[in-house]
This record gives C-alpha cells, structure tokens and sequence, in this order.
C-alpha cells in the first residue's frame, strides 16, 4: 500500500514537472515574441483580441445554429441577385395571386360587408343572413367524411349545449365573485381531469382555450422555471413528430425547440438520442400521447426516466387523443402508462373540444404538482387599475364555453366516453392505413369506414399501376412545398394564404382546398 | 489659416498627452513581463465585459438589488420565518374565505360513472345559478357585463348553436365563419378609419389583441438586430402589456402621467426612446381613470423617430368610433392620425358581443404578417395560424358578427349617447361633492374617484355594503366606476349619486378613522414594499379559484372586480 502511495506520488512528480517544463518554454516563447513589442502595444493587442474573441463565440454560438443562419442568409442572398431574385419574386407573386383569385370565392350574386349596416338589422333578417353563410359550406362533415375538425357534433347534445351556453353567455370567469358558478364548473372540469389522468392529491391545472394555449402554458412555466435556476436560452427538447404549438411557444417565449428524431420504423421518438439532446440547458422533455401524423404513442415511460434522473419537468402531450386513452383500458384496448402515473411527467395537456366532444375552445393543462402551476401564472402587483392575477393567457374569458364543457362531461359521463371510444379505436383499427385519417365518432357511422377503406383500395390499384407518373393538383402543391429548399419561400405563400381568410375584396369563382386541414389543435 | 493653426495646436496637444499616457504605461509596465501583461490585460478586459454585462441588464440594476435585498431578508431566520408564518396565514385565511359553497353543496371530482340525462344537467346547472349573489343585471356592478339584453341574448344563443362546432382553422370546411370573421374585421377597420390597405384579425379578449401587437413589433425589432426591445407606455397602461413583456422577452418602460390630467407625460415619452425601442402606446380611454391620452402628440414621435405605435382602445374602442356622431366629439385617435399602426378593440366590451371576441387592426398588412406564425417544416403539414390559438370557437364569432349586424351603426350611436351621458351626469355630480374628486376629466364612460381628506378605501367599504360593486386602483388609491348600458336604466346613475353623497358625509364626520375590512387589505397590499409577497398572495388567491375542497362558509369580496380585458 505504502509502496503504491509513493509509487503514485513520484509519477505525479514527473507530471508536474513537466508542465512547468512545457509552461516555461511558453512563457519564454510568448516573451521572445513579444520582446521587440512595448507594454503598450501588448495591451493594445491583447484587449482587441480579447474582445474580438469574445464577438466570435457569441457569433458562433447563438440560440439558432450557425448553419441554420448561414443557410438562411443564402437564401436571402441570392434573391436580391438581380435576375434570379427577380424571378423568383415574380413567381412568388403569381402564386400569391393565384391563391388569392382562387381561395375563398364567394357564390354567384353574394357580397361583404364592409361597414356596419347604418340601421340594425331585425333578428329575422340576420337569421336569414346567416342562412346564406351556410350555403357557403361544401364539404359535409356531418357525413363522417372529414378527418379531424367535428369530434362528434350529435344533435341532441348540440341542443343540450346551446342551452347551457345561453345561460352563461355573458359570464366571465375573471369575475368570480360575480360568477361563482362558472369558477366552480371550471374547477371541476380541472378536477375530473386530474382524477381520469390518475393526478394525485396535490395534481391541479387550468382550463385553457384550446390545444395550443394548453401547451404554450406548459412551456412558459418550465421557461420561467429554467430562468430561475439561472438558464438564459432553455430549450425544449421533442420529437419531431410534436405539434407545431411548441415552435410557436419556442418562438413566443424565446426557447429553442430541439428536435428528437424518430426510430424510422416505429415512428416513436429515439429515446437515446433524447438522452445525448440533454444539456444544462433542457427545460423540458416532451412525448406525444399520440402524435397528431401518425397517431404513434411516444415511449413515455423511458422518457420518463431520464426526466427522474436528470431531474427535467416532462410534459405529455394528449391535446389530440387525451380523452379516448384515458378510457381506452376500459374499453377493451389496454395501453402502456402514459399519465401521472408515470414517474418523472410533470404536466398533461388534453383537449376537451376533441374526444371529450365539448364545443370548440377548451381544453386542460394539467400539473402533477401545484409548484409548476404557479410558474403559468402571472401576476402584475403593481398595476394602477388594482393587483392583476390571470391564470392563463386571457383576461376576460367565455364562462358560457367552460358552462358547455362541463355540461358535456356530465351528460357523457364514464359510460358514454367509454362506448365512444370503443366505437372510434375499432374503427381505427379497422382502417390503419397509410394516409393520416383522425376517426372521430362521425366515421363510426355505419358504413364510413368500409367506404373509405373501399375508396383507398381502389385508388391505390389505379395509382400502382403507373406508380412513377406525376402527381397534379393540390397533392402535387403539397409535394412541391416540401421541396422547396427556402423555406422562407414557403413561410411567405403561408403568410398570403393567412392574408386571404380576411379579405374581403371579391374575386372570380374557383373551386380550391389548400392547406384545409393540415392542422389541428 | 488661423483656424488651421488653431488646429494644429490640438493637435500637437493631444499627440503630447497620448506620447505622456505611452510613457506612463510603458514605465508602469517596465518591471513585468510580457506575459503577465498579456495575462492582466486578458483578465482585466474580461472581467470589465462581465460588469457591464451584470450592470446594464434588461431588468435595472436596482430594481434587482431591491429584490436580491427582500430574497436575503427572507432568509434571517426569525425575520424570514416570522413572515412565512404570516404569509402562510393569510394564504389559508383566504383559502377558508373564498369561494365556499352553500349549506349542503360539494364538488364533483370526478365523471359520474353514467352520464346524467338532459334535464338531470339542467337541474344541476340551477343549482350553480344559485352561487350567484351579485345581481349584474341592476347595474350595480362596475364594467364585466356591458349589456346582456334579454333579446340579443336570444339571437345570440340561436346564432351560436348554429356555430357551434365551427372551426376558423379549417376554413374549408367552415367557410362561412371564415367569411363572417374577415367581415367582422373589415367593419371595424372602416369604424376606425383605416384606408385599404388597413388590416386586422379576431382574438378572442383584449389581452390577445395586445399580445399580437406586441410580439408583431418585438419581430419587427428583432429583424432590426434589436436584442432587448422596449415597449414604452403610460404607467396607466393596461396589465396584458406587462404580461406581454414577459411573455415575450421585452422590457416594458413605465412613462410617467402629467398628476393632474393623468395623461402620458410627452416629454418624457421622448426622453425614454432608443434605438431599444419597439413600439409606442397610448390608451384610448386607459382603464384606471378613463383618460383617453394624447394620441396626436405621441403619433408626431413614432413619426419623427419612425417607430410603431399601438393605441390600446380596448375597453372603450366601440364607443369612442360612434362619439362624433353621438354629440360628443372627440380629438382624432384612430388611423386618422398619422403614425399610428395598430388599434386593438374589444367586440366583447362596449360591442355588446358575448365573451370571448376582440379585434387587433394595423393601418398596413405589412405589419400584420409578423403577427403570424407559420411553422413550414411541421410533420403534419404547414402550419400557418393569424394568432395565438389553433382552433378557435367559431361560434363566438359568429355571435359577435350577428350583434354587430343586429345593432347596426344607430343602434351602437343610441347605447353610446346614453352611457356617455350617464357617466358624464356621474362625473358632473361627484365633482359637487366636498371631500372627493375625479381624477383628470374623463371624457368616456369611466369615472376614478379619489380623496384628499380621508383614505377612498373606506368609500369603497361603504358603497361595497350598499350593494355596489366598482373597481378598486391603486397608485394612487382610488375607486372606479365603468358606465355600461344597464348603468343607463333609469334611476341607477341618481341612486349612486345619493348613495355616494350620503356615505362621504358620514365618512367626513370622521375623516381619519382606520379603514377596515377589504379596503383595508387593499391600503395594506399597496403599502408592501417587498412585492414578492402581493405576488404570492396573488398566486395563492389563483389557486383558490381551482380549489375543490370543502371550507366552512364565509363571505368575501377580494380581488373580484380589480381588472378588465
């Protein structure tokens, strides 16, 4: 042991005095070089250097990567270039054109309406009106022929709920002293969550307006969090299959989202990959529960697992499917944990207004524990107009939504979600396809889902018989958008498109169906 | 040639003390090695970067040694934990006190194992109604409710069970929503002004309005290479702009009112421009005194400087448009004058819309489209959204285009002509009374009444056990009543003019006698010099709106009517 002990100590020595050997020569090379300079001149230097340095980490490592930056500089470059950006800019117009001359056309002989009617019009005569909105509408999604967008939609829960909703249309939750009934629906709604994700005692949330206020919420308070423990750029980090609502909380909140690949085959995300993304800067991981492409479950529960270990808030995100999984063990389809159940999730987002099948504009965010909550909050204590506390986003809110989510909880109940929900994943499983189609309980109809499968079947024999030729119309636009290697390009005809659901000028009737339904949420 | 001579002397002077400040370094230097020159110098030329760093952050020094200062005191064992205990009294006071329910009521934590029936829900949702003990619909309640007519309420609802699983995301598939929205959005444009090119979208309240503007000037900026942008606005300014700031990674500059016209103070708006600078607000009317601010002065700025200026008209937005034509003109504020860029206004509010419906407008879509966000590279698709939400109720934008359609340009001047008038005959009438004044001169529907002579909290008690129900401010202390329709229904605005009258006569017997009960929690909450701890109240008091636990009953009043939007 002794011998061992000095052993090491003596090849210690030998290190040691070869670092000092090698930080001698330095300082006598640095010496020599400098020899011929005078002490002013080596300060001079040395700040310029110093601060030079400094400019290019700071280049260098920024919170957008420098190939992103370098690759949108390009872009950016070579449309200014006299002739190429010009043409590109002229296509790019064309293209905004076309879709402005083709989106949205009016019937024959309809009109807008651009300023208020100078005299108020009879309740007959806007009911009237609003006749006509309706025969705008094409597509029936009554008829279980959309993807996505109703969930349900029954008549006799429509009735239900426009009745509940008249009772509360001028309730406000900010008010709740004057709305005590809306506050205690709307804890409650909270409560039934937390108790069907299996949320322990001190488990809590809010109710939020959509999918995408849930997860703005999430990201916000592990933002906050990550600040106070001294983060300045914290970065979610989510497969790449996760809903486009954490690029915009990464963009609103000043985060940056890392993208996890996806195993190739499973389409679930690399759990390994996660776990290399991890930095002091991670503020979150997130899984999908399922992901709105393909419908997959993410592995939450290793996921979960490196979130314990490593001491990270993790969101689950169920805004699409929240309330068929929660019921799916009752209805015959056991799944793997997926709530808080799990060790390590910290925060749950599921939608009400999709298969809770409450009208569009609610949905839940909630926490295993009331400390991330608080972080969602914000308070402004020193507003003139009195203390300011809001809970999420909004100020004012829809009591009379929150009144219908609630009535539609009641009415549903565990029974009725539990039959929906066997009635939509059989038909899912049914159908398992290649295309995205997100069953709802309108494509449980009978017959729906044989014709669609009936539809694909025919189709893909037609197409497989020349698979090589060119895809036209809308299919071959969406191919062409994927294509294009600027995306600021794709950024722009999004913008125009954005721009044309608010114009009102009145343009030659064309039929289209851009960019429908590409989304949810 | 003597002004070059003249130069020359300079010049010679400043080469004498560069070649002195050469000597100075070199024989102070004379005795260390290069290295170690390099070595301080690298040292020295790091740490100097790092203080600068530390002193000129985006929150200012001292407002982060204060809070550094409260965090250590907190820390002193007997001290800090003196206060914990206190904190965390008051915390469970108020979570004793609020919100209890009626002999006999609990919560429902979880889905009854079988759906209720129709009428079982109905039944329930009485049950609910019963909660309720402020009575809106007397008008007794300043602001939340702006109407509420039983007839509208009827359209409304048949509109909205049309809607109801409408969705402006899928505008193929709703078309007529889509329609209806862009429509709500043109009308509000011509009501404000705006030329052809003037723009908008619908939000869902004023605070995402507000947002929307920010974030589309914060981009703006961003584009500019501004890292840290600033947005300046009055102090009076409504709250959704400090959220915003913290939302969005922006510092929001506080510009002081002139004390007597609680107006912005111009000049000290231009002082606070930087080239930081984001974006300009003005408030038309702002919520605590309803002073509309000067709109004309502080748009010549964002000219000069050519900055984007937002002029918040969100509570007021739907009476001031219909003013003019209601005998009560106004000075210009909307695109009318030039250099304002963005307007938001709440439909919900004096547009008689139910809940849920606001619209941000810009004089130009080149401003709008940095409101958007698009996300090109999505798996599912490119996904591209006007605001903050994804789906959207479709039905409250239908309701709101039929309430505007239904009111129509006379409906909207009648309401506006008798609340302008009611809220004028207030303010007339309080500024008779000895012992109370208005602050500034509201033009609009909102009247703040202050006091000199005895703390206005106490006011506040007494018309709050009078039934009232108005809005208490803070900095200065002061109360507030926000004029809606059922203000106008007759004998309202005398019986709270009688009630005012009466009450300060008894309180002036006694001008300095302690203020108690609510009022004097809210003198306490502004008196608080450690903020940390109002924010930790304040998050208590959230949390006890999603409470589902039992307490015993209590009645309270805290915090309900302290904001708007």
């Amino acid at each position: 042991m002794h011998i061992v002990c000095l052993y090491v100590q003596s090849a210690l020595e030998v290190y040691k005095e070869m670092v000092l050997l090698y930080l001698e020569e330095g300082r006598q090379q640095v010496n020599s070089r400098c020899a011929h300079l005078e002490p002013w001149q080596i300060i001079g230097v040395t700040v310029i250097t110093t601060v030079g340095a400094l400019w290019v980490k700071g280049f260098l490592f920024q919170q957008e990567s420098l190939t992103s930056r370098i690759k949108k500089q390009c872009f950016r470059l070579i449309r200014k270039i006299p002739f190429i950006g010009g043409a590109i800019q002229s296509q790019l117009n064309k293209a905004l054109d076309d879709m402005s001359a083709s989106l949205f056309t009016l019937k024959e002989g309809m009109s807008y309406t651009t300023e208020l009617p100078s005299k108020g019009l009879s309740q007959a005569k806007v009911m009237e009106k609003i006749k006509e909105y309706d025969t705008l509408n094409e597509v029936k999604w009554d008829k279980g022929l959309v993807s996505g967008a109703v969930y349900w939609g029954d008549e006799s829960l429509t009735n239900l709920l426009v009745k509940v909703y008249g009772d509360f249309a001028w309730s406000n939750p900010l008010h709740p002293d004057i709305f005590p009934g809306v506050r205690k629906m709307e804890a409650e709604v909270v409560r039934m969550a937390c108790t069907l994700f299996h949320g322990g005692p001190n488990s809590c949330g809010t109710v939020t307006s959509g999918g995408t206020e849930s997860i703005l919420m999430a990201c916000k308070a592990y933002r906050d969090i990550a600040h106070e423990r001294g983060v300045k750029h914290p970065e979610i980090l989510a497969p790449v299959s996760v809903h486009a609502a954490f690029d915009k909380a990464a963009h609103y909140f000043g985060m940056k989202l890392v993208h996890i690949p996806l195993d190739k085959k499973t389409m679930k995300v690399d759990v390994k990959a996660m776990r290399r993304a991890i930095s002091k800067n991670t503020a979150m991981l997130v899984c999908s529960a399922p992901q709105f492409p393909h419908g997959i479950i993410d592995p939450i529960e290793e996921v979960a697992k490196l979130a314990v270990r490593y001491n990270i808030p993790m969101h689950v995100d169920a805004c699409l499917g929240g309330f068929l999984i929660v019921f799916m063990a009752k209805a015959g389809y056991p799944l793997a944990p997926f709530d808080f159940r799990v060790k390590g999730v910290t925060s749950i987002s599921a939608d009400t207004h999709k298969y809770g099948y409450a009208p569009k504009g609610s949905s839940v965010i909630l926490y295993s524990d009331k400390k991330y909550r608080q972080y969602q909050y914000f308070v402004a204590a020193d507003w003139q107009g009195g203390i300011y506390a809001s809970p999420s986003i909004a100020g004012s809110r829809p009591g009379g939504i929150i009144a219908a989510c609630w009535a539609t909880m009641m009415y549903m109940g565990e029974n009725g979600y539990v039959d929906a929900t066997k009635k939509i994943v059989s038909t899912a499983h049914k159908i398992k396809t290649d295309i995205h189609i997100c069953c709802t309980v309108l494509h449980t109809q009978p017959g729906v889902a044989d014709h669609f499968i009936r539809d694909v079947k025919e189709q893909v024999a037609i197409i497989m018989k020349n698979p090589k030729e060119k895809t036209t119309g809308m299919g071959a636009i969406y191919g062409m958008a994927q294509a294009i290697p600027d995306r600021s390009l794709v950024t722009e005809i999004s913008r125009g498109f954005l721009d044309c659901l608010y114009s009102t000028e009145v343009t030659k009737s064309n039929i289209s169906h851009m960019n429908g339904n590409g989304k949810a949420h």
